[in-house]
C-alpha cells in the first residue's frame, strides 16, 4: 500500500467531514415541519395547546338546564360566585350537552365552612370594604340573630341568592327589620 | 414535607430541581478541562517536567469525557429527547450550546489521543493480532508505518490541536460556569465572575485528579512515581488554587462589602443552610488544610517520600474541596426562596434515582473506562520510559 | 332536601335533563315565584363543533383570529382579593395540576407596626386561609396577593430554553410544548416568580398560561372565571372598552413584580405595597 507522510491525516480530516455531515443532514431531517414559522420554536405546539380540552365552562353552560336555581343566582348578590367553584366543573357533569356524571351538593357543616371561606372575618388579610365583601364573625353572626351555633348558613340565606329570603322575611315582618335597624336591600 | 424549611417561600421551590446530578455535571466537565490543560502544558508549553503525565492526562480527560452526559441524561425528564439540543439549539440559551461544544471538544481530544499515540499504535498494530490488530488498524486510519515525516506533520497538528484545545477546554468550562452565572433570578449564581470560578476550580481538580491517579496507578504497578514530574504538579496545583481561592473569596467579599438588598438573602444562605458545607467544609477543612500543605510541599525542600505520601493526599482534598465547591454552588442556589424571604429544604437520599448511590456509581465509570482504555492506549510506553528520561 | 330516585341513566340528554329538573320539587315553588323556564338556547356551536357558553371576552370567535395582532394583559387587583382560593381550585381543576405544586397561588401578608413582613401561603391557598395565630405583634397592614405567571415580554424562561419547547406565542402567551420539552429545568432556575416546577407525571416543564386555551375560544381564564371579586382581570388590549384596556389607560398606580428584573411582565398589580416580591 502507497501511503504518503499525510496520508492518515487526510483520512482523519475525511471521518470529521463525514461526522460534520452527518450532523448537518440529522438537524435539517429531524427538525419538525412547523419548526420556525413564527420563532425558535414548534408552532404546532400552540395548535396542541389549544387542542387541550375544557374543564370549566361559565355559569351559562349551568343555566342551559338549571334555569331556575341560575335565575335566582343571576339575580342575587352571589351572581358574581361562579357555580363552578362551589359544585365542581362542567366537564365532570356534563358533555356536549348530556350529563355524564353527578356534581355534589354541600351538606351541613361542609356548607359553613363554604360560606366562612368567603364570610370569615377572622382571616384578617381581606379586604374591609363593604363594597368587596361582608364579613362576619362565626358564631357570632348566629348569636346575633339568637340561634344555636350549629345553624346552618344556609336555614336563613338561599345560598344561590343570600339576601333572597331575609329580603322576603323583611316584607312579610317589617317591625322585625326595624329593630334590627338595618337596610338589607 | 416543611420540615428544614426557613421563613417564607413559593408553593413551587418546596421541590430542588437540580439534584446531586448536577452537582456531578460541572465537577466532570471540571477535570476533564483541567486534564486537558494539564497535557497542554506539556505539549504547547514545553514543561518537559510534566511529559510523565502529558500522555496519561489525555487519556484520563477522555475517560472522564465520556461520562460526562451520563448524570445530565439521568437527570433530563425526557432523557430520549436529549437530541433536542443539537437538532434545534436555541441561540438565546446558555445551555444549549453544551452540546456542540461538549461534541466538537470530544472530536478534539480523540484527535489528538490518536495523534499523540499514532506511533505507539502503529507498534500495537504489529504486535497485536485478531481482534485487537483490527483494532488498532481502525485507529490509525489503516497507515501501519511511521516516517520521520509523517511525525514531524503530526507534531504540527498536535500542536495546533493542543493549542486550540486549551482555550476550547476554557469554553467548554467556563461555559458550565456560564449556566449558572447567566442566571438573574438566583443571586448567588448570578456573578460575572462565575465562568472564571469554575475555570480555575476545574483546572485545580484536573491536576489533583492526575497527581492522584498517577501516584496510586504507580504504586499498583510497584513503579515509582516521577518525583520531577510530582513536585511541578504540585508547585501548578498550588498555583491555580491560589487564583482559584482568590476569586471564589472575591466574589463573596465583594458583594459583602456592597450589601445591596439581594446580599441579605445570600449572607442568610452562608450563615444558615449553607454554614456548614461551605464554611466549614468547603472553606475551612478542605480549603486552607490543603492550601498550607501545598505551600509547604512547593517552597520547603521536603523528601521523596514526604511528597509520594502528602501529593496524593493534599489531591484527594482538593478533589473533595471541588465537588463541595459545585454542591454548594448548584444546591446553595437553590435553597434560596425567590421570594427573598426564605431557604427550601434538599435532602440528599441514598438510593434513589439521583440519589448518592447513583452519583457514586458515574464517578467510578470514569474509572472502569480509563482502565479499558488504558488496554488499547498504554498509558506508559514502552513500559517505563519517562523514568529514564528525565 | 332532593327526593330523586338513586337509580338515573348513565348518560342524560338535554331534554330529558330539563324534564328531570323541571319534575323536581322545587319546580313547585319555582311556578309559584314565577320564574318560568324560558328555553333560551345559550350555547352555540364552534368550529371544531365543540358546544361552547357564549363568549366572555369580546371579539375573540367569529373574524379570523390574527395571531399576529392581538395584546392582552392580566390585571390583579390586591385591594380586592379574599383571599378565598377559588382561582387556585378552578386552576388545579382545569389543569389537574399536581399536588405540592401550584399555577397560582395567594399570599397573604400581614405587615407588622414594626415593619417585618410575615408572609404565608398554606397550600397555595387552595384551601382558602384560617386565622394566622402565630403573630403576637399588632399589625400594621394586612392583604392578599395572587400570584401566576407574569407572561414577560422579555421572559427569562424563554431565553434559557436550550430546544423551543417554551416560547412565545405571537399573541403575547409564552406556553411549552411538551412533546420537546426534554425536562432539564433551566427555566425553573431561571424564572424569576417561581411560577415554573416539572410535572411529576408529564416529566416536562409546566406552569401557568393564563388559559390560553379558553382564552383562544373566547372564554375567560379560569381563575379570573372563578374569582368572585374581580381581583382578577384579564382583557384584549384591542379591545377599547375591556376593563384591562380602561385600567392600563387610566390614572390608577399599576407595578410589576422585579421590575429591576427587566422582565417586563404583562402581569400589573393595582395597590401593590413595596413589601410585594
Ligand atoms: C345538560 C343539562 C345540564 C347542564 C348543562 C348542567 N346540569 Fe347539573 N344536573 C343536570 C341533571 C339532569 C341533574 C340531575 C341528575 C344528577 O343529579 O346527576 C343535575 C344535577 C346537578 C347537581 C346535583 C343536584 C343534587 O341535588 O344533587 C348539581 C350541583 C348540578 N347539577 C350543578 C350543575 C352546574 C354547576 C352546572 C354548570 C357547570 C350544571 N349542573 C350543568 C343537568 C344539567
Ligand atoms: C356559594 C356557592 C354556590 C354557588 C355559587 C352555587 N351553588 Fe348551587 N348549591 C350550593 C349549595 C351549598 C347547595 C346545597 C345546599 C342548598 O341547596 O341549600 C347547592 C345546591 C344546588 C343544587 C341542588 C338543589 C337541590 O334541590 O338539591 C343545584 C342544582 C345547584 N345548586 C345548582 C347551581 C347552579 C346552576 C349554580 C350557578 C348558577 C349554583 N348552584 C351556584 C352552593 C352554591
Ligand atoms: C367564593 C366566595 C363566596 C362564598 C363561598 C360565599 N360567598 Fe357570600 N358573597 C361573596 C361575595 C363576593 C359577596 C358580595 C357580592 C357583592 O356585594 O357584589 C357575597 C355576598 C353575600 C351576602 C350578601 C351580603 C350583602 O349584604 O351584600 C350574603 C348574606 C352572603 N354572601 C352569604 C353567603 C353564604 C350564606 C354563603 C354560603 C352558602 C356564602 N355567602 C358563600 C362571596 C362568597
Ligand atoms: C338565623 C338566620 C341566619 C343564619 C343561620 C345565618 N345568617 Fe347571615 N344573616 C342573617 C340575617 C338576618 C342577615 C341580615 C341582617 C344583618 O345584616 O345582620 C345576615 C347577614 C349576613 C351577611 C351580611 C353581613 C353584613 O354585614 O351585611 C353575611 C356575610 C352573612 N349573613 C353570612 C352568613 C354565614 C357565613 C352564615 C353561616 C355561618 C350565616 N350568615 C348564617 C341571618 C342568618
Amino acid at each position: 500500500m502507497q501511503v504518503g507522510s499525510k496520508t492518515h491525516l487526510k483520512r482523519m480530516g475525511l471521518v470529521l467531514v463525514a461526522i460534520l455531515a452527518l450532523v448537518v443532514i440529522g438537524r435539517i431531517v429531524l427538525t419538525p415541519g412547523t419548526f420556525g414559522r413564527y420563532g425558535h420554536y414548534r408552532a404546532g405546539a400552540i395548535d396542541d395547546e389549544l387542542a387541550r380540552p375544557l374543564v370549566h365552562e361559565t355559569d351559562a353552560s349551568c343555566k342551559e338546564c338549571h334555569e331556575w336555581d341560575a335565575s335566582y343566582h343571576s339575580k342575587g348578590k352571589h351572581k358574581v360566585v361562579s357555580c363552578e367553584f362551589c359544585h365542581g366543573p362542567a366537564a365532570t357533569h356534563v358533555k356536549d350537552g348530556k350529563v355524564i356524571g353527578h356534581l355534589e351538593v354541600q351538606k351541613g357543616g361542609d356548607i359553613n365552612r363554604l360560606c366562612l371561606r368567603c364570610h370569615n372575618k377572622a382571616v384578617k388579610a381581606r379586604p374591609h370594604n363593604e363594597k368587596v365583601i361582608k364579613l362576619v364573625l362565626y358564631p357570632d353572626h348566629l348569636k346575633k340573630q339568637e340561634v344555636e351555633p350549629d345553624h346552618l348558613c344556609n336555614q336563613c340565606h338561599l345560598v344561590h341568592a343570600p339576601l333572597e329570603y331575609i329580603k322576603m322575611a323583611d316584607k312579610m315582618f317589617p317591625m322585625l327589620k326595624d329593630k334590627e335597624g338595618k337596610n338589607v336591600q | 414535607m416543611s420540615e428544614g424549611i426557613l421563613g417564607f417561600i413559593f408553593p413551587n421551590e418546596f421541590h430542588v430541581h437540580w439534584s446531586f446530578m448536577i452537582v456531578l455535571y460541572p465537577y466532570i466537565t471540571g477535570i476533564i478541562a483541567g486534564a486537558f490543560i494539564m497535557s497542554s502544558l506539556y505539549h504547547v508549553f514545553n514543561i518537559k517536567a510534566l511529559k510523565p503525565v502529558s500522555r496519561f492526562s489525555l487519556i484520563f480527560a477522555f475517560a472522564f469525557w465520556t461520562c460526562c452526559t451520563l448524570p445530565l441524561l439521568n437527570h433530563l425528564g425526557h432523557p430520549e429527547r436529549a437530541f433536542n439540543m443539537l437538532i434545534t439549539p436555541s441561540p438565546t440559551s446558555a445551555m444549549a450550546g453544551f452540546g456542540y461544544i461538549y461534541g466538537s471538544y470530544g472530536l478534539l481530544l480523540i484527535g489528538e489521543i490518536l495523534l499523540v499515540y499514532r506511533k505507539t499504535l502503529v507498534d500495537l498494530y504489529h504486535k497485536s493480532s485478531g481482534f485487537l490488530k483490527k483494532i488498532y488498524w481502525l485507529l490509525t486510519f489503516g497507515v501501519t508505518e511511521v516516517t520521520p515525516q509523517s511525525l514531524e506533520a503530526d507534531k504540527k497538528v498536535i500542536k495546533f490541536l493542543a493549542a486550540i484545545g486549551i482555550p476550547w477546554a476554557c469554553l467548554l468550562h467556563g461555559y458550565v460556569g456560564f449556566i449558572f452565572g447567566g442566571v438573574k433570578a438566583v443571586h448567588w449564581w448570578f456573578t460575572p465572575l462565575m465562568p472564571v470560578v469554575f475555570l480555575l476550580s476545574a483546572s485545580v481538580s484536573g491536576i489533583a485528579g492526575i497527581v492522584l491517579l498517577y501516584v496510586l496507578i504507580m504504586k499498583y504497578r510497584g513503579e515509582e512515581p516521577d518525583i520531577n514530574c510530582l513536585k511541578t504538579c504540585v508547585k501548578f496545583l498550588w498555583g491555580f488554587f491560589i487564583l482559584d481561592l482568590t476569586m471564589e473569596l472575591l466574589d463573596i467579599g465583594a458583594h459583602a462589602y456592597l450589601r445591596v438588598e439581594h446580599w441579605h438573602v445570600v449572607a442568610g444562605l452562608l450563615a444558615g443552610p449553607l454554614n456548614f458545607t461551605f464554611w466549614k467544609l468547603q472553606m475551612g477543612v478542605f480549603s486552607l488544610i490543603p492550601f498550607l500543605l501545598l505551600a509547604w510541599l512547593s517552597l520547603f525542600n521536603v523528601s521523596d517520600s514526604t511528597l509520594k505520601f502528602f501529593a496524593p493526599l493534599v489531591s484527594l482534598m482538593i478533589l473533595i474541596q471541588v465537588i463541595l465547591m459545585r454542591w454548594n454552588v448548584v444546591i446553595g442556589g437553590q435553597l434560596i426562596s425567590k421570594s427573598g424571604r426564605g431557604y427550601t429544604h434538599f435532602h440528599l437520599e441514598f438510593l434513589g434515582k439521583e440519589g448518592l448511590l447513583v452519583g457514586l456509581i458515574i464517578l467510578a465509570l470514569p474509572l472502569v473506562v480509563l482502565y479499558v482504555l488504558s488496554k488499547i492506549f498504554p498509558l506508559w510506553y514502552p513500559a517505563k520510559p519517562e523514568a529514564q528520561a528525565s | 332536601m332532593s327526593s330523586r330516585s338513586k337509580a338515573r341513566p348513565q348518560v342524560i340528554d338535554k331534554e330529558e335533563a330539563r324534564r328531570l329538573i323541571d319534575r323536581d320539587r322545587r319546580s313547585f315553588i319555582k311556578k309559584v315565584l314565577g320564574g318560568a323556564i324560558a328555553g333560551s338556547l345559550l350555547m352555540v356551536l364552534e368550529a371544531g363543533g365543540e358546544l361552547l357558553p357564549p363568549e366572555q371576552i369580546p371579539g375573540i370567535r367569529g373574524e379570523k383570529y390574527d395571531i399576529t395582532k392581538r395584546r392582552f394583559a392580566f390585571v390583579v387587583d390586591i385591594t380586592k382579593c379574599i383571599g378565598c382560593g377559588s382561582c387556585c381550585v378552578a386552576d388545579k381543576r382545569e389543569y389537574n395540576v399536581p399536588d405540592h405544586f401550584a399555577r397560582t397561588w395567594i399570599e397573604r401578608y400581614l405587615i407588622a407596626e414594626d415593619g417585618e413582613v410575615f408572609v404565608d401561603s398554606p397550600d397555595g391557598g387552595l384551601h382558602g386561609f384560617t386565622p394566622r395565630t402565630d403573630i403576637d405583634k399588632p399589625i400594621r397592614d394586612a392583604f392578599f396577593v395572587p400570584k401566576l405567571c407574569n407572561m414577560c415580554k422579555e421572559a427569562p424562561c424563554v431565553q434559557v430554553c436550550p430546544v423551543g419547547a417554551t416560547f412565545k406565542t405571537p399573541d403575547g402567551f409564552v406556553i411549552i410544548d411538551y412533546k420537546r420539552c426534554v425536562g432539564c429545568a433551566y427555566c425553573v432556575q431561571a424564572c424569576p416568580y417561581g411560577v415554573r416546577y416539572i410535572h411529576p407525571v408529564l416529566h416536562t416543564a409546566d406552569k401557568c398560561t393564563w388559559c390560553y386555551h379558553r382564552v383562544r375560544r373566547g372564554l375567560l381564564p379560569a381563575c379570573v372565571n372563578a374569582c368572585p371579586t374581580k381581583a382578577r382581570k384579564f382583557g384584549d388590549l384591542n379591545d377599547k372598552d375591556s376593563e384591562v384596556y380602561k385600567i392600563l389607560h387610566g390614572p390608577s398606580i399599576l407595578t410589576v413584580l422585579k421590575k429591576e428584573m427587566g422582565t417586563e411582565p404583562n402581569l400589573y398589580y393595582l395597590g401593590a405595597r413595596q413589601e410585594v416580591i
